[in-house]
């Protein structure tokens, strides 16, 4: 009886100490994270294209070519009200542990601008090759298209394509360049047309509310 | 003399605590606790001193919390009441990295949460944090913290320079091996220095 009280209380004030600190961090957490997707954000798109601070633009859209049942954030590069492309969150849902979260930068003219990799859980050493910290990988999507590549050569070396696979992991790369050729043939059939329609949307439910 | 004596010995008290936690003793090498993280995260230099530090922290934390309760702390429920406040340090630490280092959080990704099962952590508090003052319970816990490292470390560093040339360096497989080797370059020096003692 004794022993169950005091375990009790220790449980409570571990479960009080966590919440509190839970509370005080989230804040500052949402902070880095929207530090970090706009850092990343900065680093695929060039300054010319966007206003100050894309984030601010930001609204949830739903597709199943972006690899979620649930909305995901898009990013419209505007300069100047002009939309000049836009950074869709996709997912890509067949890596070696589960969903790997990227960002793809497309301009209106179908090409990529760059795509980033937000999460992921594959293999530390092998599969974490697609992260821009341990290698340059990601950075063969930069400025290719639909048309400076064909549908053949959008796969890893192994499966007759263009792209790199890592030492001991191929199903991660080849998850990434599928999901990226999938959001690219998307966006040039309806995703472009849809992502704009959104756009204006949001942009009238704003002046609406205000 | 008489007053330098006890401070002397207690210098090599201190001393000879060291040497147990690095080398004779170490909590990897020779008690073998908290191979699971070891192994996981030993893959690259830069991962194993990430975990070694936040281990080292945990370890820290969770020992000058048992050592203060140690009068609270019921005998039969003592393992449940250790696991709360180490899954608590951890969750807490957790929490605080994401906030202010995330990019070391990013990189440390599901090892941070798996430093609850590192049973080095609970052994040290079931062992010895329980018996003892909070002053000698954080000095245990720098010992053993700084031997895990160690071992952590260099495992990370064998690994990673192997895995360059041999990807089973990289793998689960190459982590038993490499530690195996680590195991037995250890025995063999002991026997060495016993050896030229003896002789």
């Amino acid at each position: 009886m004794n022993a169950g009280i005091r375990l009790a209380v220790i449980a409570l004030t571990t479960v009080f100490i966590v919440s509190v600190v839970a509370w005080l961090t989230s804040a500052p957490i949402e902070r880095a994270n929207e530090q970090w997707i706009q850092q990343s954000l900065n680093e695929i798109v060039p300054p010319s294209l966007h206003d100050e601070k894309m984030i601010t633009h930001a609204f949830d859209f739903q597709h199943s070519a972006l690899g979620s049942v649930t909305a995901l954030r898009v990013y419209p590069i505007v300069k100047d009200a002009k939309w000049n492309g836009s950074v869709v969150t996709a997912i890509a849902p067949d890596g070696y542990t589960g969903d790997i979260a990227l960002l793809i930068a497309i301009h209106d003219n179908h090409s990529l601008l760059g795509v980033r990799v937000i999460s992921h859980k594959e293999t530390p050493g092998l599969g974490d090759d697609i992260e821009i910290v341990k290698s340059s990988w990601i950075k063969n999507f930069d400025n290719a298209s639909l048309t400076t590549l064909t549908k053949e050569q959008w796969a890893v070396k192994k499966d007759g394509g263009s792209f790199d696979q890592f030492t001991g992991a191929t199903i991660t790369p080849r998850a990434v360049v599928n999901a990226v050729y999938r959001v690219l043939h998307w966006h040039e059939t309806q995703g472009l047309a849809l992502l704009q329609q959104q756009f204006q949307a949001t942009i009238e439910n704003k002046a609406l509310g205000r | 003399m008489s007053d330098q004596s006890p401070s002397q010995s207690q210098h090599e008290q201190r001393k000879q605590r060291w040497q147990d936690g690095l080398w004779d003793r170490n909590p990897a090498l020779v008690m073998l606790l908290g191979l699971c993280p070891l192994l996981a995260v030993s893959n690259s230099v830069i991962n194993g001193a990430a975990l070694a530090a936040a281990t080292l922290f945990t370890l820290c934390v969770s020992n000058t919390v048992i050592a203060a309760c140690r009068h609270y702390i019921i005998t039969s429920v003592r393992i449940p009441m250790s696991v709360l406040v180490i899954a608590g340090t951890v969750t807490v630490i957790e929490q605080l990295m994401a906030a202010y280092a995330p990019a070391l959080h990013r990189s440390l990704g599901i090892f941070l949460p798996l430093i609850v099962t590192n049973c080095l952590i609970l052994g040290r508090a079931e062992v010895y944090a329980r018996h003892h003052s909070v002053s000698d319970a954080l000095l245990d816990a720098l010992i053993m913290g700084a031997g895990f490292a160690v071992v952590l470390i260099t495992l990370g560093a064998i690994r990673e320079w192997l895995g360059t040339t041999l990807l089973i360096a990289l793998l689960p497989p190459g982590a038993f091996i490499t530690l195996g080797l680590m195991l037995a370059a250890k025995n063999a020096i002991d026997t060495y220095r016993e050896k030229r003692v003896q002789s």
